[in-house]
C-alpha cells in the first residue's frame, strides 16, 4: 500500500496492509512533528508534493526494499497542514525475521527522504515561515 | 486508511492528453511548447505553479529555467536544481519535445 493522504495516518490500517502468514516479524515507523525545530516553537507543518512523481517513487522505495529483505512494504506519507505531535509519514515492514522488518523499515524510510519529492514547510508559533531544504 | 489524494496513475494521462492538443502550437521556426509546473519553494519564489515556455526545437530541460517568469529567470539556478519530465526524473541535458510537461524541483524534505 503506497498513498499519500489529506488526513490522519491510520497505523492500523499500515500494519495491516503488511500482515502475511509467513512473515513473523513487523516494525513499524511513524514520523511525527516536533513541538520545537532549532529552539523555536512550531505550531504546525505543511506538505506538499509533485503527486505523480511521489506516488511512483514511493511504489519504487518499497519495491527496492521488498526485494533485498524479502518484505512487505506499506508507505503513507500526510499532505497539508499537520499539527504538532501528529505523524506524518508512516511505513510498516513485515518480513520472516525482525532483521529483515527493522532494515526494510529503516531503509525506505532513508530512501523516501532521499529522492521522493515531498516537501515541508515549517509554520512557526511566531507567525514565520520557512520551506526546509533538502539534502 | 486516510482519504486518497492521489490516484497512482491516472491524472498523468490525463494531462499528457490535454497538452497533446496544445502542441499545435508549436511554430514552423522550429520551436517547441513546454508546460513547466513548480512547487514549494520554486512555486513561491515564481509566484506562479505553472507556466507555458517557448525554446528552440532540441532545447536541454536545463534550458526551461532561464524562460521562466520573473523574478526566477534574472537568478542563477540553484545548484541542486533537478529536472522531471512526463511524472520521470530526466538529466539536465535531456532533450525537449514539443507539448513535454517539465518539473524544476529543490531536494524534497518530506518524512
Amino acid at each position: 500500500m503506497i498513498r499519500l493522504v489529506s488526513g490522519p495516518i491510520d497505523v492500523a490500517g499500515l500494519i495491516s496492509a503488511v500482515a502475511d502468514p509467513e512473515h513473523g516479524g513487523t516494525a513499524l515507523f511513524l514520523g511525527t512533528t516536533r513541538r520545537e525545530t532549532e529552539r523555536r516553537a512550531v505550531r504546525g507543518l505543511e506538505y506538499e508534493a509533485y503527486e505523480e512523481l511521489a506516488v511512483s517513487e514511493m511504489e519504487a522505495v518499497a519495491r527496492e526494499a521488498e526485494r533485498r529483505h524479502g518484505a512487505r512494504l506499506a508507505i503513507v506519507h500526510r499532505l497539508g497542514t499537520v499539527p504538532a505531535g501528529e505523524a506524518t509519514v508512516g511505513v510498516a515492514a513485515s518480513s520472516r525475521h525482525r532483521d529483515g522488518a527493522f532494515a526494510a523499515a529503516r531503509e525506505a524510510i532513508d530512501e523516501l527522504k532521499a529522492r521522493v519529492p515531498i516537501w515541508k514547510l515549517n509554520v512557526y508559533a511566531d507567525g514565520g515561515r520557512e520551506w526546509s531544504r533538502g539534502s | 486508511m486516510g482519504r486518497r489524494v492521489v490516484a497512482a496513475s491516472g491524472t498523468g494521462g490525463a494531462q499528457r492528453v490535454a497538452l497533446g492538443r496544445e502542441s499545435g502550437e508549436a511554430d514552423d521556426a522550429g520551436r517547441i511548447s513546454v508546460a513547466v509546473r513548480l512547487f514549494a519553494e520554486l512555486r513561491e519564489r515564481a509566484g506562479v505553479d505553472r507556466a507555458r515556455v517557448t525554446l528552440p526545437d532540441g532545447s536541454p530541460a536545463s534550458a526551461v529555467w532561464a524562460a521562466l517568469p520573473s523574478p526566477l529567470a534574472g537568478q542563477a539556478p540553484p545548484r541542486s536544481l533537478a529536472f522531471a519530465i512526463n511524472h520521470a526524473w530526466a538529466h539536465p541535458a535531456t532533450p525537449l519535445h514539443d507539448g513535454d510537461e517539465v518539473v524544476l524541483l529543490l531536494p524534497g524534505s518530506g518524512g
